[in-house]
């Protein structure tokens, strides 16, 4: 009998599907997926939820929820830290509670990362992988052919990023967290927007860490969020390459709301707009904003392209 | 004949519309209320422009719409240039004011920013979740003081002693409003107040970050708000010019980018005698059930809009046109 963990396709999901695919399959236990982001599962995820939290949570209780039923298990991490001197945002913390007081009848797999005091994610994962597989040293195995295989498609997505950027046309960096950006309902309507109307696409994924943080340091010392540096490290390593940038916040995020302030101060000099997406969004107003961002942008390509010539 | 353009801006409130020349200069202007029937109001705006103009003289080539129904009005029009406002009110506004550094732009629901250097906008912003200080505001503000919107302006100017109203939010800037007005403060220091109150609002939330230099056009409806411009002065320190056509500048703008477009194709003002109907209708076809809209000309399929995928508009166009059909077959 074969055990099945479902991920749902939210929050962290869209940084670690690599990982925790490839680990669960290492220890021969389906993962099932759930749907793409529409509005039945954002309907239910508001209706989950508390008020006042964030798009973003409202959707991940939604996809918990389509996970019911289809999956003996519902995998979500507990993240506090991810290293000394930082903090990932509130969500990550109370995800996991927040699931499993608000989504009735599943069965939740946790595991929790926080560095700050000690607690690292590979023992921590591996303890959830011996709720399938009895052999230690098996399920070690499993984590550590997983890791690598993330380490090798982040990487990978960095090159491709590269080669974007290489490209001759216009280029666009939409600045904006994982679960944002390749959410089906919030950034995809806008990076496929983008794409129709021959712009390309530089997402703020930003995988190499150590250099995220370096970074991100010339941005601010003092922002404590771990995923916000990565995107302040790809701020910093892309903004003189890029064309324009687009800020993609979802209301109402705390981090975002003052790392936009801070970051739109900074990147004088390149056309940038910031773009909120809520519950009741309407298309209109951000297709609006979309196009004469592109209008924007080629007036002052066109403006340069003279004064070149002159 | 020579060669005319026509622009047409349906804004959320109202509805303009311009004729103009091969040299851009207006032939024929219109400007009316929206009243929640975009289609009615275009087919006004057209009777009054083609009054103005002499119809064996000039011949429309090319249409441009703009505003929050130009997909409606472009296709009603069969426009050949369907464009944001943001980019019709820069252009219109450099047409006439070429030295122009700084656009303000407050209209019925939505607020503006857009920045030009060197007669090439470089930055824009626009309101984003909440209306608050739009003149959809100062309108109702006006009907809960029983003082018309456009003696608003009057109002203001006499006052010496401008009171200090919560601009931040619609909800808190009319309870403040009501309190102010029962300790015992005047009509018109509380219509200044309010005036100041939607300045400081657009220049801290749209204008925020954004380097205001003169010389700053203001447009929009609420830039005939004689009130409004006066709190605009003394919050920049820089004078405020108004167009006399400013609430034309989307319009003109994108008659403009029409001209340019070289693309032409004969206009006839007929099309208002042509009935358009919309119909709206959820996909269901899956979870995302996306409104699907659809415009019928004399009863069949002309455009459509609003569904993620294509399986959602044949769905909704075979119900659309099926019950269409059968209508037409019980009459």
């Amino acid at each position: 009998m074969h055990a099945t963990v479902g991920l749902p396709r939210s929050l962290l999901f869209h940084k670690y599907h690599v990982l925790w695919e490839t680990f669960f399959g290492a220890l021969d236990v389906e993962t099932v997926t759930s749907p793409q982001s529409n509005r039945a599962i954002l309907a239910r995820g508001i209706e989950l939820a508390v008020d006042e939290t964030c798009v973003p949570v409202k959707l991940f209780l939604g996809h918990v929820d389509a996970l019911r039923d289809k999956a003996d298990y519902i995998l979500v991490p507990r993240i506090v830290t991810l290293a000394k001197d930082e903090t990932a945002c509130v969500k990550f913390l109370g995800a996991y509670d927040v699931a499993r007081n608000s989504v009735p009848g599943i069965r939740l797999l946790e595991y929790n990362v926080d560095v700050k005091n000690g607690i690292r994610q590979r023992p921590e994962l591996c303890r959830v992988g011996e709720t399938f597989e009895p052999n230690r040293r098996k399920v070690r195995r499993a984590y550590d052919h997983a890791a690598s295989e993330h380490l090798r498609y982040t990487a990978r997505l960095d090159e491709q990023q590269e080669e974007v950027l290489a490209r001759p046309g216009m280029k666009v960096l939409v600045v904006g967290h994982a679960y944002n950006l390749y959410d089906e309902m919030l950034g995809k309507p806008i990076v496929d927007f983008l794409g129709k109307n021959g712009v390309e696409v530089v997402s703020s994924e930003f995988h190499d860490t150590a250099k995220a943080r370096t970074l991100a340091k010339l941005v601010s010392k003092d922002i404590p969020w771990t995923y916000n540096k990565e995107l302040l490290g790809a701020l910093e390593s892309y903004r003189e390459r890029v064309d324009g940038i687009i800020f993609l916040v979802t209301f109402p995020c705390g981090p975002d709301s003052l790392m936009t302030e801070l970051c739109m101060r900074r990147v004088k000099g390149t056309p940038s707009i910031m773009l909120v997406l809520d519950e009741l969004q309407s298309e209109a107003g951000l297709r609006t904003r979309l196009e004469s961002f592109i209008d924007l942008i080629e007036a002052g390509k066109r403006r340069a392209a003279v004064d070149g010539a002159r | 004949m020579s060669k005319a353009y026509l622009g047409v801006d349906v804004g959320s409130i109202s509805t303009k519309g311009v004729v103009i020349d091969a040299d851009g200069e207006v032939l024929a202007r219109s400007y009316l209320w929206t009243e929640g029937n975009p289609v009615r109001a275009v087919k006004r705006v057209l009777a009054e422009l083609e009054a103005q103009v002499d119809g064996d003289a000039v011949e429309v080539v090319s249409v441009g719409t703009t505003g929050s129904a130009r997909e409606l009005t472009g296709a009603v029009l069969g426009a050949q240039v369907v464009k944001n406002e943001i980019t019709a009110h820069a252009v219109g506004t450099l047409s006439r004011h070429p030295d122009v550094r700084t656009i303000f732009e407050i209209g019925g629901q939505d607020s503006k920013i857009i920045i030009v250097r060197d007669g090439v906008p470089v930055d824009y912003a626009m309101n984003t979740l909440c209306a608050a200080g739009t003149g959809s505001f100062l309108s109702s503000q006006a009907r809960r003081l029983d003082v018309p919107v456009e003696e608003f302006g009057e109002h203001a100017l006499r006052s010496k002693r401008p009171t200090k109203i919560a601009g931040r939010c619609t909800v808190f800037a009319e309870s403040d409003l009501v309190h102010k007005a029962q300790i015992g403060h005047k009509l018109d220091d509380i219509i200044a107040g309010l005036c100041a109150a939607i300045v400081g609002n657009y220049l801290n939330n749209v204008g925020k970050g954004k380097e205001v230099l003169g010389p700053i056009v203001f447009q929009g409806g609420v830039s005939k708000n004689v009130g409004v411009v006066r709190a605009f002065e003394k919050a920049t320190g820089h004078e405020i010019q108004v167009d006399d056509d400013g609430h034309l500048m989307g319009a003109l703008g994108v008659a403009l980018v029409a001209r340019d477009s070289g693309l032409e194709t004969p206009f006839s003002f007929g099309v208002r005698d042509v009935t358009f109907e919309t119909v709206g209708e959820e996909c269901s076809g899956c979870p995302n059930d996306c409104e699907v809209v659809i415009v019928l000309r004399e009863g069949a399929y002309l455009d459509g809009w609003g569904n993620r995928c294509p399986r959602g508009m044949e769905r909704v166009r075979e119900r659309v046109c099926a019950q269409e059909g059968s209508l037409a077959g019980a009459e």
